[in-house]
C-alpha cells in the first residue's frame, strides 16, 4: 500500500513537470504562429498541459496522505536501497541493456540476420535460458525461419 | 446486396491461401493466448506490423483470426495453470482451475472453448445489426460531436481501466493525446514537439507505440518470472459437454449480451466482459456459494462474455472509429493501415467491409473451436515452453513488426522507448489502454476541435445548441464530478447550515 503511494507520488511529480512543460511549449507554439488562439497548433497542447498538471496535482495530494512528504522521502530512500540490491532488478536492467544494444546499435550497423543472431545468443546466455549449444541452435533456426518467411516467402526487405 | 457481400466474403475465405492464413493465424492466436504474458493486444500489434505487406483479404483474416484465437486460448492456461493466458480469461480461472483440480480439466476446456465460439458467433449477429444502425446515427455527427466523442472515449476508458484510481486512467489518456500531438499538425502543418527531427515531424507511428506499450513489458517481466506448475489434461466426452451447453443456454445468452454491451463501450476490454458476465451468473444463481469452487457455470459465463466482447468492440470501431477495447484499438490501426476508413462514412464508402469482418469472425470462431480442441492435448506441452527462450524470439518479431511499417530503424527505436514508457506505466499502476486510445483519437480530437472553433469564430455556443453534444457534456461533467470527489464536496457544502 505504501509502495503504491510512493509510486503515485513519484509519477505525479514527473507528470506535473511534464504538464508544465507542455503548457509552456504550447503557449510558445501559439506565439510563434500568431493569429487567433483557437486556430493555433498549440491550442490543444495548452489544454492538455493544464489537464495533465491538474490531474497530477490531485494525484499528488492523494499520495501525500498518511505521513506527508517526509514519509514519502523515507520510503523513496528505502525503496531505492531495495532496488539497488535486488537481483531481479539487476537482471531486468541488464536484459533491457542487451535489448537496447540490439535495437539501437546492432540493428543499424550489421545485417538483420547477424544482429538478431547475436542478440538471441547473448540474451539466452545471460538469462541462462538453456545450454550454450542449444541456445546457438535455437538462435540460428529462429533467424533462418524469420529470414526465409519474410525475405523469401513474402519478399519483404529486411535490413 | 448484403447477401452478395456475404457470399463474396465467404468465397474469399475458401481460397487456399486465405484458408491457410485463417488456420495459421487462429492457431498462432491460440498459442499466444495460452501462453501467459502474451496478450491478444500484443498478438494483434505484432501481426499488424508483420502483415503490412499482405493483400487486404488475407491480412484482415489473419488479424481477426489471431484476435479470436488469442482471446479464446487464454482459458486453457487459466484452467490448467490458474494463470489466465490473457487478462480476458481472469474470471475463468476462478472456477476452471478448481474443476481441473477435481480431474475435470478436459470437460472445463471443452465447455470454455465451445461457449467461446458461441459468444463470438452471437457477437457477429450484433455486428451485422448494430453497426449500420450506429453508423446511421453517427452521420448526424459534426466536428463538435467528434471532438466530444474522443474526449468521452478516453475518459470512460480511463475510468474503467484504472483499477480504482480514475486519475491514473485519465493521466494515461492525456499522455496518449500528447504523443498524438507530435509532428505536423493537420490544420497549419506546424511541426509540434519535433525538436528539429525529421522523423518526429512526420509524427510517431502507432504500431511501434502499440508494440512497445503492450509487448515490451511482458518480455522484460519474463526475465525474472518463475514458471508455475501445470495440471494434467484429462479426457472429456463431447456429448456431455454439449448437454451442459444446452442446459445453460440462458446464462450463455445473458453473458453474450453483457459481453457485446461491454465491448461497445470505448476502451473497456474483454476482461471486464468476462468479469461482469461471471458476476451476473453468480448473482442469478440459486447456489452462489458454489462459484469459485469449480462451478461450470462460472467458466461458461466468463468465456461467453469475454468472447462476445470481440464483436462488441468491433462495432464502435467500424461505426465511430472509436475502439471498444485495447485489441480493437490495434485492429482499428490495422484497418486504417490497409486503406479502410472506419467511421460514419464506412457503410457508404465500403459497405462490403462490415460483412467481410462478420464472415471472418464466423470462420475464425469455427476454426478456433476445432483447433483449440485439437491442441488441448498439447496445451500442457505449450505451457511448458521456457519463457526465457520464447520471449527474446518474440522481441525479434517485435523489432521486425516495428521496422516493417516504414522500413525505418527510427520506428524500432521508438518501439523501445515506448516499451520503457509501458514498463513505467505498469510499475506505477497507470493503465496502458487509455494511452493507446489517446494516441489513436488525438488527431481526431485536435482537428475536429479546431475546425469547429474556426467555423464558430471561437464561440462555444453552437456546441451547446446540439443535443448530442449536450448529452456528451453532461456525461463528461458527471464523470469528473463523481470520480474526483467533487460530488462529495458539493454534498458536504449543501449539508452545511
Amino acid at each position: 500500500m505504501q509502495t503504491k503511494k510512493l509510486f503515485d507520488f513519484m509519477a505525479s511529480c514527473v507528470m506535473i513537470v511534464l504538464g508544465i512543460y507542455v503548457f509552456v511549449a504550447g503557449v510558445g507554439i501559439n506565439k510563434d504562429v500568431g493569429g487567433v488562439y483557437y486556430d493555433a497548433p498549440g491550442f490543444l497542447p495548452v489544454m492538455l498541459g493544464i489537464a495533465l498538471t491538474g490531474c497530477s496535482l490531485l494525484l499528488l495530494v492523494a499520495s501525500l496522505k498518511d505521513g506527508g512528504l517526509g514519509a514519502r522521502m523515507v520510503e523513496l530512500k528505502a525503496w531505492g536501497r531495495g532496488r539497488l540490491h535486488s537481483k531481479d532488478a539487476a537482471i531486468s536492467l541488464i536484459g533491457m541493456g542487451i535489448m537496447f544494444v540490439y535495437s539501437f546499435v546492432l540493428f543499424r550497423l550489421v545485417p538483420f540476420w547477424l544482429s538478431s543472431f547475436i542478440f538471441l545468443v547473448g540474451i539466452m546466455a545471460y538469462l541462462k535460458a538453456t545450454r550454450l549449444l542449444k541456445g546457438l541452435l535455437i538462435s540460428a533456426c529462429t533467424v533462418a525461419v524469420i529470414v526465409v518467411f519474410f525475405q523469401v516467402g513474402f519478399r519483404v526487405q529486411l535490413p | 446486396m448484403a447477401l452478395e457481400y456475404i457470399l463474396a466474403a465467404t468465397a474469399s475465405v475458401f481460397q487456399p491461401f486465405n484458408l491457410l492464413v485463417l488456420i495459421v493465424s487462429t492457431l498462432a492466436g491460440l498459442i499466444m493466448g495460452i501462453l501467459p504474458g502474451l496478450s491478444a493486444t500484443m498478438a494483434i500489434a505484432l501481426l499488424t506490423g508483420l502483415t503490412y505487406g499482405f493483400p487486404t483479404s488475407p491480412a484482415l483474416i489473419a488479424l481477426i483470426g489471431i484476435y479470436v484465437g488469442a482471446i479464446s486460448g487464454g482459458c486453457q492456461s487459466a484452467i490448467l495453470l490458474n494463470i489466465p493466458g490473457t487478462p480476458a480469461s481472469a474470471a475463468t480461472a476462478l472456477d476452471g482451475f478448481p474443476m481441473a483440480k477435481r480431474g475435470e480439466a478436459g470437460h472445463a476446456i471443452f465447455l470454455a472453448t465451445t461457449v467461446s465460439a458461441l459468444g463470438t458467433l452471437f457477437s457477429v449477429v450484433c455486428v451485422l445489426t448494430l453497426t449500420p444502425l450506429l453508423t446511421g446515427f453517427a452521420l448526424k455527427f459534426t466536428s463538435w460531436e467528434f471532438f466530444l466523442l474522443a474526449v468521452f472515449g478516453i475518459m470512460i476508458c480511463g475510468s474503467l481501466t484504472s483499477n480504482g484510481n480514475v486519475l491514473k486512467g485519465w493521466i494515461s489518456g492525456i499522455l496518449g493525446l500528447l504523443v498524438a500531438m507530435v509532428g505536423m499538425d493537420t490544420v497549419n502543418a506546424y511541426p509540434r514537439f519535433s525538436f528539429g527531427n525529421v522523423n518526429l515531424m512526420s509524427g510517431i507511428q502507432l504500431i511501434p507505440v502499440m508494440i512497445g506499450l503492450f509487448g515490451f513489458p511482458e518480455i522484460v517481466q519474463s526475465f525474472t518470472q518463475v514458471d508455475a506448475k501445470v495440471l494434467q489434461m484429462t479426457s472429456f466426452r463431447m456429448k456431455d459437454g454439449f448437454r451442459k451447453v444446452r442446459k445453460h443456454w440462458v446464462a450463455i445468452v445473458r453473458s453474450a449480451l453483457i459481453g457485446v454491451g461491454v465491448g461497445i463501450i470505448p476502451g473497456v476490454g474483454e476482461d471486464v466482459g468476462g468479469w461482469l458476465s461471471y458476476w451476473a451468473s453468480k448473482s442469478n444463481s440459486k447456489d452462489p456459494d458454489s462459484f469459485g469452487k469449480g462451478n461450470e457455470l462460472g467458466v461458461i459465463s466468463a468465456e461467453t462474455g469475454n468472447n462476445a466482447c470481440i464483436g462488441g468492440a468491433i462495432i464502435p470501431v467500424m461505426s465511430l472509429a472509436v475502439p471498444g477495447s485495447a485489441p480493437a484499438a490495434v485492429l482499428l490501426a490495422a484497418f486504417l493501415m490497409h486503406g479502410f476508413r472506419p467511421g460514419p462514412l464506412l457503410m457508404g464508402e465500403s459497405p462490403q467491409f462490415v460483412y467481410q469482418i462478420a464472415i471472418y469472425l464466423v470462420f475464425s470462431a469455427l476454426a478456433m473451436w476445432f483447433l483449440a480442441l485439437g491442441i488441448a492435448k498439447f496445451s500442457v506441452k505449450i505451457l511448458g515452453i521456457n519463457k526465457k527462450i520464447l520471449m527474446p524470439i518474440i522481441y525479434v518479431l517485435c523489432v521486425i513488426g516495428a521496422f516493417l511499417i516504414n522500413h525505418n530503424d527510427f520506428d524500432v527505436r521508438m518501439m523501445f522507448i515506448f516499451g520503457i514508457v509501458g514498463l513505467l506505466l505498469r510499475a506505477t499502476g497507470i493503465p496502458s489502454a487509455p494511452f493507446l486510445l489517446g494516441v489513436i483519437l488525438g488527431p481526431m480530437a485536435d482537428s475536429n476541435l479546431r475546425r469547429a472553433l474556426i467555423i464558430s469564430n471561437g464561440r462555444l455556443a453552437p456546441m451547446l445548441s446540439r443535443p448530442i453534444c449536450v448529452v456528451f457534456l453532461i456525461i463528461i461533467a458527471f464523470m469528473i464530478i463523481s470520480q474526483t470527489g467533487l460530488l462529495r464536496f458539493i454534498k458536504k457544502l449543501a449539508g452545511r447550515p
